[in-house]
């Protein structure tokens, strides 16, 4: 598209033929000349009213960032809360662990395989 | 008042020292956002916002380059932040109204493209906004800007071989993407 506009471009030869391409050079020095700036008379005016402005609109962005943390805070809570109530139900449901509590149920003496070094004369 | 007194009063915050800094600095910074804001109205509220950053970092100007270096990196920083801006909205635009979305910013739509007089000059420009953000700054800077590259180099917080290799880059870059545009 960009190369039909070029050659539509008003210095087209009036015969037809297309326009001779400058060269790289030439084309980066087109585009060097320098840009209007257009004039403003009420520019600092903008910029200082936006100054006075930031420092209200500083402490009014406050608030959001404070109950984003708030929000990360409850969130990492109750993920935290859950992880240790699955891990407390995981774990007590596990027969792995029941059956390991029962073997070291040191009341029952007949299963207790220390009971010989509690009491060693009764050999 | 020679130029250091009125920079350095403006910098500690006198407001009539700082509206002749904006008054001095203001074409600078104007024409280089206009090589990569793509609307004119954008150009002048990223001129504002440079020099509302001024002033708010005006403590963080040490002095161990020239000012217009610090503005230009300022003013440099705030026009990569823009593009970006501009590729989020774009991206949310296409996200939001499905492939029939609005279009993304071509270079015909480019502030330089409108203040831009000559064809050609607005093929580069559309060519520019192709290339990595690194070579267009470079590009920008020590083509249209006539910074050195030493200059350059500070305003990017590079080496100037650094620089001079985006230069050439850049350059590659661009005659690659216009091979049908020029002659050899």
């Amino acid at each position: 598209m960009e190369q039909k506009r070029f050659e539509s471009s008003p210095a087209a030869k009036p015969d037809g033929q297309h326009p001779e391409k400058p060269t790289f050079d030439q084309l980066i020095d087109q585009w060097r000349q320098p840009i209007e700036v257009p004039s403003d008379n009420h520019f600092y005016q903008k910029v200082e009213s936006k100054l006075s402005g930031s420092s209200a609109s500083k402490q009014i962005r406050f608030e959001p960032v404070w109950a984003s943390i708030a929000a990360m805070l409850l969130i990492s809570a109750g993920i935290g809360l859950g992880i240790i109530l699955h891990n407390i139900y995981t774990y007590s449901d596990s027969p792995a662990i029941a059956s390991a509590a029962y073997e070291l149920d040191i009341s029952d003496y007949e299963t207790n395989p220390y009971e010989y070094l509690i009491q060693p004369d009764s050999q | 008042m020679s130029n250091s007194r009125w920079e350095e009063a403006a910098l500690n915050g006198d407001h009539e020292a700082f509206r002749k800094l904006v008054d001095e600095f203001r074409p600078l910074v104007y024409r280089t956002t206009a090589r990569f804001a793509s609307d004119p109205s954008d150009c002048d509220d990223l001129t504002q916002e440079v020099f509302i950053e001024i002033w708010n970092s005006k403590n963080r100007f040490r002095g161990d380059s020239a000012l217009s270096t610090w503005i230009y990196r300022i003013t440099v920083n705030k026009a990569l932040n823009y593009i970006r801006r501009q590729k989020r909205g774009v991206f949310l635009s296409l996200l939001t109204a499905g492939q029939k979305g609005a279009d993304p910013p071509t270079s015909a739509d480019t502030t330089a493209n409108r203040l831009l007089q000559s064809e050609g000059a607005r093929l580069i420009q559309g060519a520019l906004s192709k290339l990595p953000d690194n070579q267009r700054i470079a590009f920008v800077l020590t083509q249209a800007e006539g910074l050195s590259q030493r200059q350059t180099a500070e305003v990017m917080a590079l080496s100037e071989s650094a620089v001079e290799s985006l230069i050439q880059r850049a350059k590659a870059n661009l005659r690659k993407r216009l091979k049908h545009y020029y002659s050899i």
